[in-house]
């Protein structure tokens, strides 16, 4: 299939042969180790599919943090031990998104949440006592909070059952937007990764990627043998064996083997450890272009339904749907002092209509129609889903509503194509002139493709 | 060259010593030979060139009297938001301001503009004549050359963003330098003379690696090599046929998609044609042709942040109005609007060996599989 996509110009494949291809994990069942620590009373640690282990309490709700950033005109967020998400509903805006000023009536201003609404906060009991990274704060009601590494914790009205990440994501191609154009989002909280010092792990849309600290990728090699590299000469003009030291010991997954004399590698789950030396930037998945080679996941990533497609555009692979129309998602952040979401159907659809139609929903539905998932469709999963909208409102409906849709969902938000021209005057299918489709790049408001192999 | 073609090079140096040219040129030893000076012949009879900047052509006097005798754009976004929306004490709704500004970029009306807009004007203009007549709309070239076509510049040439102190004018420079995105590369081929060939082909690729850069950090340097990107980069892809003469390469017309880092995005410029000054190590020209003004208007104000507009002065409704007020290029078949406004790119490029084939990369097997490996292997 690889010689096909160049010799017949073959842009689009499907989902059984594409998506997490570049891959190692052991299985689709493998899931991510970490590290055991203390825990609070009635605290727990849960799988989750997408951002590996979390935090959780003992409804399995996760638990995220809300970190200081910067946005154009100050900051929002918490510092440590200062937990600022509260009970007070904000009606106007703050003006942190330059160049509109505060003090503007938020939409549907009376019926907004607070803070503590849409974030709710763990509580702590009153006999509660600090254990490990876990520490008490005093929120501004006077009530106890846990906080973890000293940053407050909170549940998401988003989440519904235990493995929902719903309220935000650690996702790279969405995180790594965080300077301050995203608005200031909310943190997943988990333990650390059962990895040796010099690895990092990261939510990536393909699975858990395992990385070195300096966010370089790391490959294994079919080549290769359980705990044994044959990864030499020519071999090493493309590759750096990961080493360790000789006092490192195993742990865990990881083991490491003496690949020559006095000279030691890392393993993990017996497959030795390398890099790629010609990698252009962090997190690439470029070695894995080399037959043989795939990239490292401690866990991957439920595939997207079945009719989705991976389509080759100019900014990489993206999503697209069963038509080879590529697939967006829609971002939103509010500019209120809490920095509420409002990419999901329940929040003001006002942001989401002035971007894809001026206001009008009608054009938005013209524009950025909804992907439509057939009646009755599974995926299996939690990240990938289903969900009935009525179009006109942009809320959630009911099957039974007339005119309702169902459509598919990512991480509980309906999905869009674009049905605008592209620039290459219609010869050929490509049509990501929507990423970037809104304020702030679309990052604050607006649409963005989404991308399993980003090159740039 | 087919070989059917007369042979066109002026110079009687050996083949021999011409590439040895050429070659001193790369290296850098010394001042490089300028085509027009010397004729040389790159070897294998093709020369790529990797594009170092790729900008809108706007004439510009020290103090903008001469182009912008109005003075520059003064509204931008935040002050036609102060205009429309004047801090009166009246209590105003996110709904009834922001969004309609907002709304206001992202789908602009072409009817006329509520918010005064400062056209460029004057009689010099950078471009081409794209259409051979000379009109009254006309701008006559820096160096005299009457019938320029570019309306673009009389849309956005007092426009601070697009000006040499334009904030985002300099960070499209510096993505442009930096970010593989934008590594727009053209090759020529069947190229027996820098100087003058009747018959050469110009194919426009992506690269796919850094370019080298010189200590400042601000000017890439001749001489790196470029893999080509074949996969993400194939739509971008272009065949044209030019000609070299008195060392300056001009094309016939060709559609190209013109990838912008700083907004990931592809600006289409209709009927393009290069007019660009070739050397061994480096070029330098104009790329006229008719933009197309919903792209264009879509890698810029739709994608760039609104503070970044409003750092200078660029309202995007504003100019989009002022684009089709000016437009005048390939007319809509069913309404008659003009779709396209003629305009001109000052391009800087620098010499790159293009790495056609694996056998050329000897990186070892990691890129040498490269090109044809991108695709999508079973899953595991």
């Amino acid at each position: 299939m690889r010689y096909l996509r160049n010799i017949v110009n073959v842009s689009v494949v499907t989902f059984s042969i594409a998506i997490g291809v570049h891959a190692y994990a052991a299985s689709q069942a493998a899931k991510e180790d970490y590290v055991r620590e203390p825990l609070p009373p009635g605290l727990q640690v849960i799988a989750t599919e997408l951002e590996g282990p979390v935090f959780a309490n003992a409804e399995g709700r996760t638990f995220y943090r809300w970190p200081a950033a910067e946005l154009r005109n100050g900051n929002a967020g918490e510092v440590q031990g200062k937990p600022t998400c509260g009970n007070e509903a904000y009606r106007e805006s703050a003006g942190l998104m330059s160049p509109y000023p505060p003090g503007l009536e938020l939409p549907e201003a009376a019926k907004r949440p607070s803070c503590a609404e849409e974030w709710p906060p763990v509580l702590a009991p009153a006999d509660a006592k600090p254990i490990g990274a876990w520490t008490i704060v005093d929120r501004p009601d006077g009530r106890k909070q846990w906080a973890y590494e000293g940053y407050s914790l909170y549940t998401s009205m988003l989440d519904k059952q235990p493995g929902d990440v719903l309220g935000t994501t650690n996702l790279l191609h969405i995180s790594n937007d965080d300077r301050g154009f995203n608005g200031v989002v909310r943190r997943v909280v988990g333990p650390k990764p059962n990895v040796p010092a010099q690895f990092a792990v990261y939510t990536t849309i393909t699975g858990r990627s395992v990385e070195l600290h300096e966010e370089w990728s790391v490959y294994s090699y079919d080549g290769d043998a359980r705990n044994k590299s044959n990864c030499y000469n020519a071999c090493l003009d493309g590759w750096e064996p990961t080493l360790a030291g000789s006092y490192a010991s195993p742990i865990h997954e990881w083991t490491t083997f003496e690949r020559a004399p006095g000279v030691w590698q890392w393993a993990f789950r017996g497959r030795p450890m390398y890099r790629h030396l010609t990698d252009r930037d962090p997190h690439s998945q470029d070695g894995a272009d080399v037959p043989q080679w795939h990239n490292v996941y401690t866990q991957m990533a439920p595939k997207p339904p079945q009719s989705f497609k991976v389509k080759i555009t100019t900014i990489g692979d993206t999503l697209g749907d069963e038509h080879g129309k590529t697939i967006y998602e829609y971002r939103c952040t509010d500019d209120a002092l809490d920095q509420l979401l409002c990419d999901y159907p329940e929040a003001p659809q006002i942001y989401r209509f002035t971007v894809c139609g001026g206001g009008d929903p009608d054009r938005c539905a013209k524009t950025f129609p909804y992907v439509i998932a057939p009646k009755g469709a599974k995926t299996g999963n939690q990240v990938w889903g289903t969900m009935y909208v009525d179009p006109k409102t942009g809320k959630r409906a009911t099957a039974d509503q007339p005119n309702a849709l169902n459509v598919w969902t990512f991480r509980g938000r309906p999905l869009y194509t674009f049905a605008g021209r592209n620039n290459y005057g219609d010869k050929t299918s490509e049509d990501t002139n929507a990423n970037g489709w809104g304020e702030f790049g679309g990052r604050r408001n607006g649409f963005h493709a989404i991308v399993y192999r980003n090159v740039f | 060259m087919n070989s059917e073609r007369p042979a066109l090079r002026q110079s009687s140096m050996p083949a021999r010593v011409i590439t040895a040219v050429f070659a001193f040129g790369i290296l850098g030893g010394g001042n490089a030979a300028m085509a027009g000076d010397v004729d040389v012949a790159p070897p294998g009879r093709s020369i790529g060139y990797a594009f170092s900047e790729i900008i809108w052509g706007v004439y510009e006097t020290k103090d903008a009297k001469e182009e912008c005798p109005q003075g520059v754009v003064a509204l931008g976004p935040r002050e036609e938001y102060k205009l429309q929306f004047p801090d009166d004490g009246t209590k105003r709704k996110v709904v009834d301001t922001q969004m309609v500004r907002e709304a206001d970029v992202w789908w602009p009306k072409a009817e006329p503009n509520q918010f005064p807009f400062r056209e460029a004007g004057g009689k010099i203009g950078i471009g081409l004549d794209l259409d051979g007549k000379v009109k009254p709309t006309d701008f006559t070239s820096p160096e005299g050359r009457p019938g320029i076509d570019n309306q673009l510049f009389r849309a956005i040439g007092c426009v601070m963003n697009y000006r040499s102190p334009g904030s985002i004018l300099n960070i499209e420079k510096t993505f442009f330098k930096n970010v593989a995105y934008d590594r727009l590369m053209i090759e020529l081929t069947d190229v027996d003379s820098l100087v003058n060939d009747g018959d050469v082909t110009i194919t426009t690729y992506r690269g796919l690696d850094t370019m080298p850069n010189d200590a400042t950090g601000n000017n890439l340097q001749p001489g790196g090599t470029q893999r080509l990107d074949l996969i993400y980069g194939k739509s971008l892809i272009r065949k044209v046929k030019a000609k070299i003469v008195n060392g300056v390469l001009i094309s016939e017309h060709v559609d190209l998609s013109l990838p912008r880092a700083g907004s990931t995005t592809l600006e289409w410029m209709r009927d393009a044609r290069f007019e660009v000054k070739l050397a061994p190590e480096k070029a330098e020209g104009i790329i006229g042709g008719y933009a197309d003004i919903e792209s264009i208007y879509n890698a810029r104000n739709r994608r760039w942040p609104i503070h970044h507009l409003a750092y200078g002065q660029e309202a995007p409704g504003s100019v989009y109005r002022a684009l089709r007020k000016l437009a005048d290029g390939f007319p809509d078949p069913k309404t008659g609007e003009y779709t396209a406004i003629s305009a001109a790119l000052t391009v800087k490029l620098v010499q790159v060996r293009v790495l056609h084939h694996e056998k050329e990369i000897s990186m070892g097997n990691a890129v040498t599989q490269f090109s044809d490996t991108r695709a999508a292997q079973p899953a595991k």
